[in-house]
């Protein structure tokens, strides 16, 4: 086992023709990330005509890397302009945005490629030491503890609100459940607040959704107010290669946190049927919720970026595992890298890992390589990236606009999403002007459904005394203490507030 | 892999082919004529990636090739089951420069007038399909359920796994767990590979579902296979063997030509009928080109093609159901049944209009009790009542098939 575990890394390092497969493959894994749209499942589809006729290792690490390194590169647009490429960015525009609004976009930018790419070889390592006790794993997480972990996120609302606005979170987080809602409901049969619109039947696009609720309102806020989107001038930010590399130092510094959002990444990947999005949201919850001033979250806090984009890259390492050992793909991206797999005549399944150790290894070393050298790309050409922040709004702003509606139109290529564009986005420019918190729209958005179709899953299998298994009691009990949490919390800071108060 | 009905079919329809090419040299030069320099857009109905796009870019591809000076363009319109890219289909403009693919599943929309469904497959342009996908029960490997004949007589209710409700899956799953009375209880909303993982976890027994899906889950040793419906393979017993009572049967074989009509490619109706030929003659060809059958062996996507007319009549024949067996359909999904439609002169008319007698759309005689309140009667243009029906009127009678087969409307000269 070590002998091959080194001898694959060893051949992979020295061979040129693998170096430069991988070199390609990243490249291509950061545009597809940077342009929407673009999703890596499509990347995917397309390459497949391409590995006809490969040999099975240099043909499985090149699909592999293409899609591992699209999430490094997919935040840029978030970070920069509050653009997300998918779901998967989405996270990231909490924190990520207010940074480059605070002329720190260099730091951000520094923090969430290096965290990446750390998340991407956690995942890889998680991904090699789950091996062994894969199947108990994944088989314990049922639609019973879905709805528990989809339950624990929505709980974190409470904390991304904040305080005093602790009602205002609800509010919006339950407008947006109730958003969730919307489509063809595949307990019942019936289209919920669809009409006879066939495009509402799968829901609301999320994509579409995050970019009305703060791309466009940022913009509409940049446009009124002047200026660029930095706040602060170039010279008084100290723009340099020190603020860049300031970002790189965070993800160091907040060791702790990168390993337990790259683990929780890692396992939620791995457990088909909760999606990738999940991964970012709750592990942004997660952040928020273990930080000892969660009121800095959303207003620019490093943690807010590094939390999700370690969750986003780990979920791959995670969902590879039960697509090659169970032949189960853990995402639809999975689903078609599995195919390609197939085309190159690699039979996943549980026997891969005796028969095939070798490949296995490659895999895991081609997460870990791509993933360093996509961070040591992009890390080379952010500092050109991030002067954007500091040009004049009324030259960004056409540009931006133009990708926000590319980007709603291009994911489902469906015009009645620049309808919904426009209408969610007045909503989240009320909210931006009434200084409500937006974070808790998507997350109601994003959990809300997994919440009731797991809900109705587990009430159909096992009825009302459905989480009466020892996972979901462990889940009950975190769900419980986050709640305790809140409450112990905000009465420490009313308290405090209100001491303040008299004393002054 | 084995593809018997390839054998047979192909042939026949290439020869087909041939015989109208032969008959009018002409018209099949204009035909192919027409698409040098054109762009032909393909339209599948669901996202990059998965089943219908690897057959929908495959046939995209080689159609191409065999379509001399043509471009194909493949546009993914995925969304609401397939009914937005079908609908996108069937309403293109008929020039024969937009086709595509979709769910043959969408014949049950047709048969039981689902909402969404803004099409009617008898009239489309059909120019082939690609695979035959016969549909297994596959079961728990450690379930005590050996049998076809263990499922049937288990006392203990069994989980089945589905797609959300109003899907094709549902429909196939919920329509033979009613008609052949299996104790089996529906798990709806596993979309994707999320059944497999939920039959690895024994949260679910079973699952109805296409067998070239599950040939790994199977051979991985997850499940067992303990009947077939459709296809050639010997290993696993066709239901239709397995069952006696005859509405049963009519469903195996409503869901047996589904199967036997997977990966479908059709256009919008009225294609100038040199440019359809033209089309055909290219799925045909692509489908003989080796290099196809070479790819698509390597994508794991078996094939089993038949072209035009054929596909045109199997998707007639599966259309065309009893209204007994539309009725029975409707009711196993809850869906209001739509009415039929019959004209003609009443044959009967007992107990002053409470009972009348006609010939249904299939020429059978149906009795019908017409009700007081809700059946709107007019005769010669005029509103009357029940009483007022005699036999041997010329009638035009929409009702409602099943039970007391009651008429909606009543229309009498």
């Amino acid at each position: 086992m070590i002998e091959t575990m080194f001898g694959t890394l060893f051949t992979m390092l020295t061979t040129p023709y693998y170096l430069w497969l991988m070199l390609i493959a990243v490249l291509i894994g950061i545009w597809v990330g940077i342009t929407p749209g673009i999703g890596g499942k499509l990347s995917i589809a397309l390459a497949i005509p391409f590995v006809f006729g490969w040999e099975m290792i240099p043909g499985a690490i090149f699909l592999l890397t293409m899609h591992a390194v699209n999430g490094t590169s997919g935040q840029i647009s978030s970070i920069m302009f509050g653009v997300p490429g998918d779901g998967d960015d989405a996270a990231t525009v909490l924190d990520g945005h207010p940074m480059a609004q605070k002329g720190e976009a260099g730091r951000a930018l520094g923090a969430s490629m290096t965290a990446s790419g750390v998340g991407g070889i956690i995942g890889a390592i998680v991904f090699a030491l789950m091996i062994p006790v894969l199947e108990p794993v994944v088989l314990a997480f049922s639609p019973a503890e879905f709805f528990l972990l989809a339950l624990l996120g929505i709980t974190f609302i409470a904390f991304l609100a904040g305080g005093s606005g602790i009602f205002k979170g609800i509010i919006v987080g339950l407008y947006g459940m109730m958003l969730g809602t919307i489509g063809m409901d595949p307990q019942t049969g019936t289209a919920r607040y669809s009409g006879d619109y066939l495009f509402l039947w799968d829901g609301l696009s999320l994509v579409t959704a995050v970019l009305a609720i703060f791309a466009v309102p940022e913009m509409i806020a940049l446009g009124v107010k002047g200026g660029a989107i930095s706040a602060v001038s170039k010279e008084a930010a100290k723009y340099s290669y020190r603020q860049l590399f300031d970002g790189v130092l965070d993800v160091p510094r907040h060791w702790w946190l990168v390993i337990r959002t790259s683990v929780i990444g890692a396992v939620i990947g791995m457990i088909p049927g909760l999606g990738g999005s999940a991964a970012a949201w709750i592990c942004y919850g997660h952040a928020v919720q273990s930080s000892g001033t969660p009121e800095r979250f959303g207003k620019g806090a490093v943690e807010g970026v590094i939390a999700p984009e370690t969750a986003s890259n780990a979920k791959e390492g995670g969902s590879l595992l039960p697509t090659l050992f169970f032949g189960i793909p853990g995402s639809s991206g999975m689903a078609i890298l599995l195919g390609a797999f197939l085309i190159l005549g690699i039979q996943p399944g549980p026997t891969l890992i005796t028969q095939n150790l070798e490949l296995v290894w490659m895999l895991i070393w081609a997460l870990v390589v791509g993933n360093i050298m996509a961070v040591v790309i992009l890390l080379f050409f952010a500092r050109w990236v991030a002067l954007l922040t500091f040009v004049r709004g009324e030259l960004l702003i056409p540009f931006v606009l133009i990708l926000c509606v590319v980007g709603a139109f291009v994911n489902e290529a469906q015009w009645e999403n620049l309808v919904i564009l426009v209408v969610l986005s007045a909503i989240g420019y009320g909210l931006l002007r009434a200084d409500w918190p937006r974070a808790p729209f998507v997350i109601g958005l994003v959990l809300g459904p997994i919440a009731e179709e797991s809900l109705h899953k587990a009430l159909a299998l096992w009825g009302p005394g459905f989480f009466l298994r020892p996972l979901s009691l462990v889940l009950i009990a975190l769900i419980a203490l986050t709640i305790g949490w809140a409450v112990y919390t905000g009465r420490r800071q009313s308290l405090a507030i209100g001491t303040g108060a008299v004393a002054k | 892999m084995p593809m018997p009905m390839t054998k047979s079919l192909l042939p026949l329809a290439l020869g087909a082919i041939a015989a109208v090419v032969l008959a009018a040299p002409a018209a099949a030069q204009t035909g192919a004529d027409f698409y040098k320099g054109k762009t032909v857009t393909y339209i599948v109905a669901t996202s990059a990636g998965g089943g219908y796009d690897a057959y929908g870019r495959l046939v995209a591809d080689f159609m191409q090739k065999h379509l001399l000076g043509s471009t194909f363009v493949v546009r993914n319109m995925p969304g609401a089951g397939h009914l937005i890219g079908t609908n996108a289909i069937y309403n293109s403009k008929p020039d024969g420069l937009t086709i595509g693919t979709f769910n043959t599943g969408l014949i049950y929309n047709q048969l039981i007038g689902l909402k969404g469904a803004r099409f009617d497959l008898t009239r489309m342009s059909w120019i082939g399909k690609a695979a035959s996908d016969p549909r297994v029960f596959v079961i728990h490997a450690e379930s005590p359920i050996k049998s076809f004949k263990d499922l049937r007589e288990s006392r203990q209710t069994v989980n089945f796994a589905t797609s959300g409700i109003g899907s094709a899956s549902y429909v196939e799953t919920k329509i033979l767990a009613d008609a052949l009375s299996l104790p089996v209880k529906i798990i709806a909303g596993y979309s994707g590979t999320e059944d497999m993982m939920a039959m690895r976890r024994n949260e679910i027994t079973g699952i109805i579902g296409s067998r070239s899906s599950f040939e790994d889950f199977v051979k991985n040793g997850y499940g067992r296979l303990i009947a077939q419906i459709g296809g050639g393979q010997k290993d696993v017993p066709q239901l239709a063997s397995l069952i006696t009572d005859p509405e049963g049967r009519a469903f195996v074989a409503l869901i047996q030509s589904q199967g036997d009509l997977a990966r479908l490619t059709a256009g919008p109706p009225g294609i100038p009928p040199d440019r359809l030929e033209a089309l055909r003659t290219a799925y045909g060809k692509a489908f003989e080109d080796q290099e196809l059958r070479a790819r698509a062996e390597k994508l794991g996507r078996p094939i089993d093609p038949a072209v035009g007319e054929e596909v045109a009549t199997l998707v007639r024949e599966a259309l065309n159901q009893t209204p007994k067996t539309v009725a029975l359909l409707a009711a196993a999904l809850e869906a209001k049944a739509p009415t039929l439609k019959a004209s003609g002169p009443l044959v009967e008319v007992q107990k002053k209009g409470r009972v009348i007698v006609f010939a249904g759309p299939d020429g059978k005689n149906v009795k019908a009790e017409p009700s007081g309140s809700r059946t709107k009667i007019t005769i010669a243009g005029k509103e009357a009542k029940r009483g007022d029906l005699k036999a041997g009127m010329n009638c035009e009678i929409n009702y409602k098939p099943g039970g007391e087969n009651e008429p909606t409307t009543i229309d009498c000269k």
